[in-house]
C-alpha cells in the first residue's frame, strides 16, 4: 500500500503551541498499525495537490504570521475547498480554523480573507480565552487547552463540532465549540488534541483509509493511558 | 498614606509572617506596599538614581544576574539584587523594603535585578535602569505571558528612545530587532557553538524576518531560533557583535570558550553546563565591560561560579548523587537534552510536570519538546499533577517510562533506584522544584530553599 499522505500547513508559521504533537500522533498511530505514513509539509509558496493528500493538518501562529498565511492560504482555496468536499478529512486548529472560516477580522481591524469552507467568521475580541476545555462531540467526549482572543460566529447553516461542557469554545457566548463540515474539522483545543483524544485521531486515519478502500477496518490500540490523562484533563477546573 | 508608614507596615508584615511561619516574607512585603502605596517603586527608583541593571528575557535570568553581581561586586559600595523567583514587581519591592532603614532610606547604593519579562516595562519605568540586558525571548507558558511578537512589542514600546545602554543578544532575531534605533546598544553572540542542533527541535519562534515577515535564512541554527541569520529579502540581518564568543567545548558540568570584544581577547572557561551557560555569561560580560570593568577580570570573577537554585545544582544523599535540572519550556528542556541526554547518557531520569499557575496551566508545550533525541537512560520515571500527559508524551516517543503519580513517592523510589555511587538527573517544572527542594531539605543538605 502507498504512505498514507499528510498534509501538514505551514508548520513553520503555525507551530506554537505543540500542534505538531498532532502530527506525531497521527504517524505513530499509523506506524503502530503497520501503516506507513508520508509527511508532506507545505511552506509558504510552495505548490501542492491537496487531491494527493489522504489527511490535512493545520495548528495555529501567531499573528503576525497569519496575514501571511492568509494569503498564501487563499491562492490554495479552490483545491482545499474541492477536496474537502470529496471527503478528505482535516483537522484545523485555532489559526488556521479561523483562516478556513469566511474571514478574520484582526484587533487592529484589518480583514484577512479566509477560504470559506466553513460558513464562519471570526473578529478578535479585547479578552483572551484561556483554560481547560471539554466538549461533547460525535466523535465523544474531547478534552484540551484553548487560548484564543478570535471570536467565531458560524452561520446557522454550519454545524458546530461540539456543544461545550468547560470553557468558552466558538465565542464564550453561544455553548458551542468549532465547526464540522464534511470530515473537515475546525476546533479551538489547540497544540496538541489528539494525543488525549485518540478517537478523533483514528477518526481521521480510518476515514483516510476508507476512501481508499470502503471496507477497510482499523484495529483498536490499547488506549489505557491516553483514556487515563482524559479522564483527568475532564476534571480540572478552567 | 504616607511613604514612610507603608514601608514600616510592610516590614513589619515581612516579619510577622516569618514569626507565623508562614512563608519566608518575600512576596508579602511588596504585595502589602503594592496594595497601600502604587508607585513605592519609583520611590526607589528615585532613590538609587539611575544606578539600576535590570535582566529580561524567557531562560538564563537568575545565572546571568548572579554573573553579573559577582563580576562588578568590587568591595565599594554594596550591590542590591533580587532572589530567584522574586521576579515580579512584587518581589522587587519587597527586595527594597528589606534593605531600608527605619527612614526608608536604601542602605545599597547600586541594584542588579532580574525582572520577569511581563513585569518588565512597569520595572522598567518606575526604577529608570541605566543599563538593561535582553536575554533571549522563546515561546514561554502562553497562557501567562502572550505571543512573542506582542511581548517583543511591548519592550520596544517601552524602551522607546531611551538613552540606558542595552545588552542584546545578536543571535536572537527577534531580541537584536529590539535595538534598532536605539541610541547606545551592545549585543553579544556566538561565532561558533561546538554543538549540533537537536534534529526534533521545531522550537523555533522567531524564524521569520521582524521586518518584512519572510523566513530567515541560517547560516547555522544552535538551537531553537538562535544562531547566525539574515532576511532573505535584505530586510534584516544578524547585527555586528560586540562581544563575540567562539565556543570549542561543551560538556555536561563545563564549557571551554574564546571571547573577544574590541582588542581584548581572553578565555572562559565555565563551571556551568551548556551552551546555554556560555550565553548567559557572554551578556554578563557586556554589561560589566560597559560598567568599566575589564575583560580578564570579569572572566576570572565569574568563571568560578557554582550554579544558582534548581539550576544543575548537585544534592548529594548519602552515596547517591541528585542533579536538579528545571525545565520550564520546550527551548530549556532542549537545551537539558542537548547538553545531558544524547550520545548514550546513561543516568536514570526522573521527570516531573506541575500545571500550577507559576509552571503555566497549559501543558501542550511537551509535544514541542525534543523527546524524540533524547537516547540513554535506561529507566524514565513521570510524575507530576500533569503526569498522565508527560507519560502520553513519552509514550509517543516510543521511550519507556514508568509512571508515579505521587509525587513524594516518585522522589522516595526514584532515589532508591540510584545504584551507589551514580548520579540521577531530575528534571522539574517550577512548582516541582520547589517541593522536591522541600521533600530533600529533610533527608539532605541543599542550598538556600528560600525564594
Amino acid at each position: 500500500m502507498k504512505p498514507l499522505r499528510i498534509a501538514y500547513l505551514y508548520p513553520a508559521e503555525m507551530n506554537i503551541y505543540g500542534d505538531r504533537g498532532n502530527v506525531i500522533v497521527l504517524e505513530q498511530r499509523c506506524r503502530w498499525r503497520g501503516i506507513r505514513t508520508q509527511i508532506d509539509e507545505i511552506h509558504l509558496g510552495q505548490d501542492y495537490d491537496f487531491a494527493k493528500a489522504d489527511i490535512v493538518f493545520g495548528g495555529g501562529g501567531q499573528d503576525m504570521g497569519q496575514e501571511l498565511v492568509a494569503n498564501d492560504l487563499m491562492k490554495r482555496r479552490r483545491g482545499l475547498v474541492a477536496a474537502a468536499e470529496d471527503g478528505l478529512p482535516m483537522l484545523l486548529i485555532c489559526g488556521l480554523y479561523q483562516l478556513f472560516g469566511r474571514r478574520f477580522v484582526t484587533a487592529e481591524g484589518r480583514e484577512l480573507p479566509g477560504i470559506g469552507l466553513f460558513g464562519a467568521e471570526t473578529v478578535a475580541g479585547s479578552t483572551r480565552m484561556i483554560g481547560n476545555i471539554v466538549t461533547d462531540t460525535p466523535f465523544g467526549r474531547l478534552v484540551g487547552f484553548e487560548n484564543h482572543s478570535g471570536q467565531t460566529r458560524l452561520d446557522e447553516t454550519q454545524a458546530a463540532l461540539g456543544t461545550i461542557v468547560l470553557g468558552a469554545g466558538n465565542d464564550g457566548t453561544s455553548g458551542k465549540e468549532g465547526a464540522l463540515r464534511h470530515n473537515a474539522i475546525g476546533t479551538y483545543l489547540h497544540g496538541p488534541i489528539l494525543p488525549k483524544n485518540p478517537n478523533l485521531a483514528d477518526f481521521l486515519i480510518e476515514t483516510a483509509l476508507r476512501r481508499r478502500s470502503p471496507n477497510c477496518e482499523l484495529r483498536g490500540l490499547d488506549d489505557t493511558l491516553e483514556h487515563q490523562a482524559a479522564d483527568l484533563a475532564a476534571k480540572l477546573n478552567r | 498614606m504616607p511613604t514612610i508608614l507603608v514601608i514600616w507596615l510592610a516590614k513589619l508584615s515581612s516579619g510577622l509572617s516569618q514569626l507565623l511561619g508562614r512563608g519566608d516574607g518575600s512576596a508579602l512585603p511588596g504585595l502589602v506596599a503594592e496594595r497601600l502605596r502604587p508607585g513605592l517603586l519609583e520611590y526607589f527608583g528615585h532613590q538609587l538614581d539611575g544606578k539600576v541593571t535590570l535582566i529580561t528575557g524567557t531562560n538564563g535570568k537568575t545565572t546571568t544576574t548572579r554573573m553579573i553581581v559577582a563580576a562588578l561586586e568590587t568591595g565599594n559600595g554594596k550591590i542590591l539584587t533580587n532572589r530567584a523567583g522574586s521576579n515580579l514587581t512584587r518581589g522587587l519591592l519587597s527586595t527594597l523594603i528589606a534593605d531600608t532603614n527605619w527612614r526608608g532610606q536604601l542602605q545599597a547604593e547600586s541594584a542588579v535585578f532580574e525582572v520577569d519579562e511581563a513585569s518588565f516595562p512597569e520595572a522598567f519605568r518606575s526604577l529608570k535602569p541605566s543599563s538593561v540586558v535582553i536575554l533571549n525571548l522563546f515561546r514561554d507558558q502562553l497562557d501567562r505571558y502572550g505571543e512573542l511578537n506582542t511581548l517583543a512589542g511591548k519592550l520596544k514600546a517601552v524602551l522607546g528612545q531611551t538613552k540606558a545602554t542595552v545588552v542584546l543578544n545578536g543571535d536572537d532575531p527577534l531580541v537584536a530587532w529590539l535595538g534598532q534605533g536605539l541610541s547606545n546598544v551592545r549585543f553579544f553572540g556566538l561565532d561558533k557553538a561546538a554543538v549540533k542542533k537537536l534534529p526534533h527541535d521545531f522550537a523555533a519562534d522567531s524564524n521569520t524576518c521582524p521586518v518584512c515577515g519572510r523566513a530567515l535564512v541560517y547560516d547555522e541554527v544552535y538551537y531553537a531560533h538562535i544562531g547566525r541569520y539574515h532576511c532573505s529579502n535584505k530586510d534584516f540581518k544578524r547585527p555586528l557583535i560586540n562581544v563575540v564568543g567562539t565556543t570549542t567545548e561543551v560538556s555536561l558540568s563545563t564549557s571551554t570558550s574564546d571571547i573577544k570584544t574590541g582588542s581584548a581577547k581572553a578565555d572562559l572557561n565555565l563551571k556551568l553546563p551548556g551552551l546555554y551557560n556560555v550565553y548567559n555569561a557572554l551578556a554578563a560580560i557586556t554589561v560589566s565591560i560597559e560598567a568599566g570593568r575589564d575583560l580578564s577580570d570579569i572572566v576570572m570573577m565569574i568563571r568560578t561560579m557554582p550554579p544558582a537554585f534548581g539550576r544543575a545544582e548537585v544534592v548529594e544523599i548519602g552515596r547517591r548523587r541528585l542533579q536538579l535540572l528545571l525545565v520550564k519550556n520546550p527551548t530549556g528542556f532542549n537545551q537539558v537534552i542537548q547538553t545531558y541526554l544524547i550520545e548514550g547518557a546513561k543516568q536514570p531520569l526522573l521527570i516531573l510536570v506541575n500545571d500550577l499557575i507559576a509552571d503555566g496551566r497549559d501543558v501542550s508545550w511537551l509535544w514541542d519538546v525534543a523527546f524524540e533525541d533524547l537516547d540513554g537512560p535506561k529507566q524514565i520515571l513521570a510524575s507530576g499533577t500533569r503526569a498522565y500527559d508527560l507519560a502520553l508524551r513519552l509514550k509517543y516517543a516510543d521511550l519507556k517510562f514508568k509512571l508515579a503519580v505521587d509525587i513524594p513517592d516518585a522522589l522516595e523510589g526514584f532515589i532508591a533506584s540510584i545504584p551507589a555511587g551514580e548520579t540521577g538527573l531530575i528534571l522539574p517544572t517550577y512548582t516541582a522544584m520547589l517541593g522536591v527542594r522541600r521533600q530533600l531539605a529533610d533527608i539532605a543538605t541543599v542550598g538556600e530553599t528560600r525564594l
